[in-house]
C-alpha cells in the first residue's frame, strides 16, 4: 500500500505532472539532497552521484507524463535514480570496486581503536555500502536511509517483497559483523 | 511470536522509528529480545549521519544549472567556432552539389536529353534566351502564344525539325521568320 506523500511534495508533483516547470524546479530543490545522498551511497563516488542526480531529474521531467498520480513522486524518482546508479555500477570496472574496498579496509584497521571522526564515519559508511552486492545495497539505502516500506522498495528495484526483505536482512547482518569487528561507535 | 521470529523481524526494522505492535508486545515481555533491539538501535545510530551526505551549496548550484541547461537547450545554445565551421562546411557542400547539378544539366552529363539534340532545337533555345528581352519589349506575341512557343522549344530538344515546326502556329512561325532568322529551315 502506498503511504501518503509528504505534504510539501504532493501538490508540487501534481502541478509538475501537469507540465508546470516551476513546480518541478521546486521539487528539484526539495528532493535534491535525498537523491545526491542516495546515489552517493550507492556508487561511492561523489562526482558520479552529482551527475546521476542531474540525470535522474532530467529523466524525471522528460518522462513526467508517465508518473502515476496515485503513486508517490518520491518513490517514482528514486526508481529512476536507483536504476541509473545501478547501471553506472554495472558499467564500472569490477577492479575499481575491489581496489576501493581494499583501501578502505586498510584505513579502517589503522584507526579501529580510535574514536571515529565524522569524516571517517562517513567514509566507512560509503565503504560498507560498496562492499554490499548491488541489490543488498539498494535495499539498505532505500530502507535504512530513505525509510521506505518494503513494498515501495520492491517497486523501485523491480523485485518481490520477500527478496527485498532478505536483501535488507543480509545487509543488516553484514553491518553488524563489520561494526563489531571494527569497533564502530556512533 | 517467539524470540527467533521476533529477532528476524527486528532486523527488518533497523533504522525505523516505530516497531509493529506484535514485535513491541513481545519485546515488552522479553529481556533478551529487548537487549537485541537495543544493539540494533546502537548499530543504526552509528551509520545514521545522513546529513553528512547532503550536497554542498556549490554542488546544488551546479546540479540545478545542469538540469536547467539540459531542459532548455535552445536558450543555452552557444555558437562556437566549431559550430561555424560545421555550418560553413554544410553550406559549401550544398553549393558544390548544386553547382555540379547545374553544370551537369547544361552539359548533359546525365544523358537526360534523350535522343539527338538537333541544331534547330539548340538554335531555337539559344535564340529564345538571347532574344528574351526583345520578345518582351516588342510584345509581338500575346502571353498564350509566348507560352506555347516556349513549350514547343522545350519539346524540341527531343523532336526532329519537322515535328517541331509542325507544332508551331502560323503566328509563331511568322515570329521566328522575322526575328530568329530560321527561314532556311522552313
Amino acid at each position: 500500500m502506498v503511504e501518503k506523500e509528504d505534504d510539501q511534495i504532493r501538490p508540487l508533483a501534481d502541478r509538475a505532472a501537469d507540465g508546470d516547470r516551476a513546480a518541478f524546479s521546486e521539487l528539484v530543490k526539495v528532493l535534491m539532497n535525498r537523491v545526491v545522498a542516495l546515489t552517493y551511497r550507492l556508487t561511492g563516488e561523489r562526482e558520479a552521484a552529482l551527475d546521476l542526480t542531474q540525470d535522474a531529474f532530467v529523466s524525471a521531467w522528460e518522462n513526467i507524463r508517465s508518473f502515476r498520480r496515485d503513486s508517490k513522486f518520491e518513490t517514482w524518482l528514486y526508481r529512476i535514480a536507483v536504476n541509473k546508479a545501478l547501471n553506472f555500477i554495472a558499467h564500472r570496472k569490477i577492479a575499481d570496486t575491489v581496489e576501493l574496498t581494499d583501501e578502505c579496509a586498510g584505513a579502517v584497521s589503522q584507526s579501529a581503536d580510535d574514536q571515529l571522526t565524522r569524516d571517517e564515519l562517513k567514509q566507512r559508511v560509503v565503504s560498507f555500502m560498496q562492499s554490499l552486492p548491488d541489490q543488498q545495497r539498494a535495499a539498505f539505502e532505500l530502507r535504512f536511509y530513505r525509510q521506505l516500506s518494503f513494498e515501495e522498495i520492491a517497486e523501485i528495484v523491480g523485485r518481490g517483497v520477500p527478496t527485498v526483505k532478505t536483501n535488507y536482512r543480509e545487509a543488516i547482518q553484514k553491518l553488524r559483523k563489520v561494526a563489531e569487528e571494527e569497533g564502530w561507535r556512533p | 511470536m517467539n524470540c527467533r521470529e521476533c529477532r528476524d523481524e527486528l532486523e527488518l526494522w533497523v533504522g525505523q522509528a516505530d516497531l509493529p505492535r506484535e514485535i513491541a508486545e513481545h519485546i515488552a515481555g522479553c529481556a533478551e529480545c529487548r537487549t537485541y533491539r537495543d544493539e540494533l538501535r546502537a548499530l543504526a545510530g552509528s551509520v545514521a549521519e545522513d546529513r553528512e551526505f547532503d550536497a554542498t551549496k556549490a554542488e546544488r548550484a551546479m546540479i540545478e544549472a545542469g538540469i536547467k541547461r539540459r531542459l532548455n537547450p535552445d536558450k543555452a545554445t552557444v555558437i562556437t567556432p566549431l559550430h561555424w565551421l560545421r555550418y560553413a562546411a554544410m553550406a559549401a557542400s550544398v553549393i558544390i552539389v548544386a553547382g555540379i547539378g547545374i553544370t551537369g544539366y547544361r552539359a548533359n552529363w546525365f544523358g537526360h536529353r534523350a535522343g539527338v539534340v538537333d541544331t534547330t532545337a539548340v538554335a531555337l533555345a539559344d535564340s529564345q534566351t538571347q532574344n528574351r528581352s526583345e520578345i518582351d519589349s516588342t510584345a509581338i506575341l500575346d502571353d498564350q502564344d509566348y507560352s506555347a512557343l516556349e513549350q514547343a522549344i522545350d519539346q524540341s530538344t527531343q523532336l526532329d525539325d519537322a515535328t517541331v515546326l509542325d507544332s508551331l502556329s502560323d503566328e509563331q512561325i511568322k515570329y521566328l521568320e522575322s526575328h530568329l532568322d530560321v527561314k532556311g529551315l522552313i
